[in-house]
């Protein structure tokens, strides 16, 4: 198991021959409070070579499950934070799947990352191995509403995965501008 | 057979106790916290809330994709129909749009929800007060599913699953006015269209005898969104059984005593 540190990547496909289905899955810990609370929300997108959205359709998350050919899905519809990718389903056009996570926008407040802790995202085989963890740094978050928290990638022949540990201010606004989505 | 009631054993550490993973709705009570599985338990696979059971992880490599839902009718978006009424009584939210942040609809003065268990309850706005019949349905961000804030009534889209239905009424003389995180927005007129009005918005008079509510359902992954002509003047209690709600009689939870 490596751990990563944001920039860092690791050869998934590369050092482990034959994967072919991958686990991407999220974890984090809100400090609980009695008002409004802050809800997060995993979100996988599958760009293309300009790192943009595929289309509408190529999003996944709780109320989207699968993408169109059925390469990323949710695992369950109770909300469970894990993503499942096939890698071998993963069309030719898809060159990145981001992985984000944003805290849901309801207008009744509690619509950042200042109550989050100990976030992180980590890659499995389908059988459980861990095979990479990041541990998202959440410094001065209070501005952060919506976070890349790593990215699936194409490297010559193999799969790789970058952690980033991206906040956008913005929110959902601005990934929806950064990966050209209707959101 | 005695009972054995020793202390916990910590001197055999070839034997562990395994925990029945926890189903779903054992998870859900659970909402603080949101982890995955122990890494080294491998059996129990990294299913975050609601693990997976050895048998399904290592059995199954690749998930069987989801049976399709059958699509629905066709139906106008948000960004088709400005005003909800005569011309367009219906639109549909795709799935997006459904799920994030919040539904808000300005100049309601009565709502009412049905969850997707079927726990029911209203609200009606009062000069003086917010009345209460029925069982408000908590979400776990701590947010009523649907409720009023600020005098707008708000839907908790992230929880859009737990929604069945929704009703949503003005005063008869101001329009109702709905918009979504992304700023989309429309109307819907106060005035009922005449009936066997063949196109056009609301051109009824405001004299009608019948005024425009908005109701709201949940068909799978979407919102549907109609415009339904009411008679004016019906008190809250009558525009409930008029759409078929029976509010759920609302119990005080209690500690539960223990022995």
């Amino acid at each position: 198991m490596a751990t990563l540190i944001p920039g860092a990547n690791a050869a998934l496909t590369a050092e482990n021959p034959g994967l072919q289905q991958v686990v991407v899955a999220f974890g984090w810990e809100v400090i609980p409070s009695r008002g409004p609370r802050a809800e997060l929300v995993p979100l996988a997108i599958m760009c293309d070579a300009s790192d943009k959205a595929l289309s509408n359709d190529h999003l996944v998350f709780f109320n989207q499950l699968e993408s169109r050919d059925g390469s990323v899905q949710f695992v369950d519809t109770s909300d469970i934070e894990e993503i499942d990718v096939d890698l071998g389903l993963v069309p030719e056009a898809v060159e990145k799947i981001a992985f984000l996570v944003y805290v849901d926008p309801d207008v009744r407040g509690a619509a950042d990352f200042s109550a989050v802790r100990s976030a992180y995202v980590r890659v499995a085989t389908s059988d459980g191995r861990e095979l990479v963890r990041f541990d998202v740094p959440l410094t001065d978050n209070r501005t952060v509403h919506a976070m890349l928290f790593g990215e699936l990638y194409r490297h010559r022949a193999d799969w790789k995965f970058r952690a980033i540990g991206q906040g956008y201010a913005n929110g959902l606004t601005g990934v929806a501008r950064d990966y050209q989505i209707e959101l | 057979m005695a009972l054995n009631t020793a202390a916990v054993r910590r001197d055999l550490p070839y034997l562990r106790r395994r925990v029945t993973p926890a189903g779903p709705e054992n998870a859900a009570a659970e909402p603080v916290s949101t982890r995955s599985t122990d890494t080294a338990s491998p059996s129990r696979g990294l299913s975050l809330g609601a693990p997976v059971s050895s048998a399904t992880a290592l059995a199954s490599n690749r998930r069987p994709s989801r049976p399709r839902q059958p699509e629905p009718f066709t139906a106008p978006t948000i960004d088709e129909v400005r005003e909800l009424g005569g011309e367009h009584p219906v639109l549909r939210l795709d799935a997006r749009r459904s799920a994030i942040g919040s539904l808000i609809v300005s100049g309601a003065y009565a709502i009412a929800w049905e969850s997707s268990t079927r726990v029911t309850g209203a609200l009606t706005l009062t000069s003086s007060a917010l009345e209460s019949v029925g069982t408000s349905v908590m979400t776990g961000g701590n947010r009523a599913l649907v409720g009023f804030d600020d005098g707008d009534a708000i839907v908790a889209l992230r929880h859009l699953h737990e929604l069945r239905r929704a009703l949503f009424v003005g005063n008869g003389s101001e329009p109702l006015g709905i918009q979504l995180f992304d700023g989309s927005s429309f109307t819907v007129p106060a005035d009922a269209p005449p009936a066997g009005a063949a196109t056009g918005a609301a051109t009824g008079t405001a004299a009608g005898s019948r005024m425009l509510a908005l109701t709201l359902l949940r068909v799978n992954a979407f919102i549907e969104l109609r415009a339904e002509p009411v008679a004016r003047g019906l008190t809250p209690a009558e525009l409930h059984r008029e759409f078929g709600y029976q509010l759920t009689a609302h119990v005080d939870p209690r500690q539960p005593r223990m022995r």
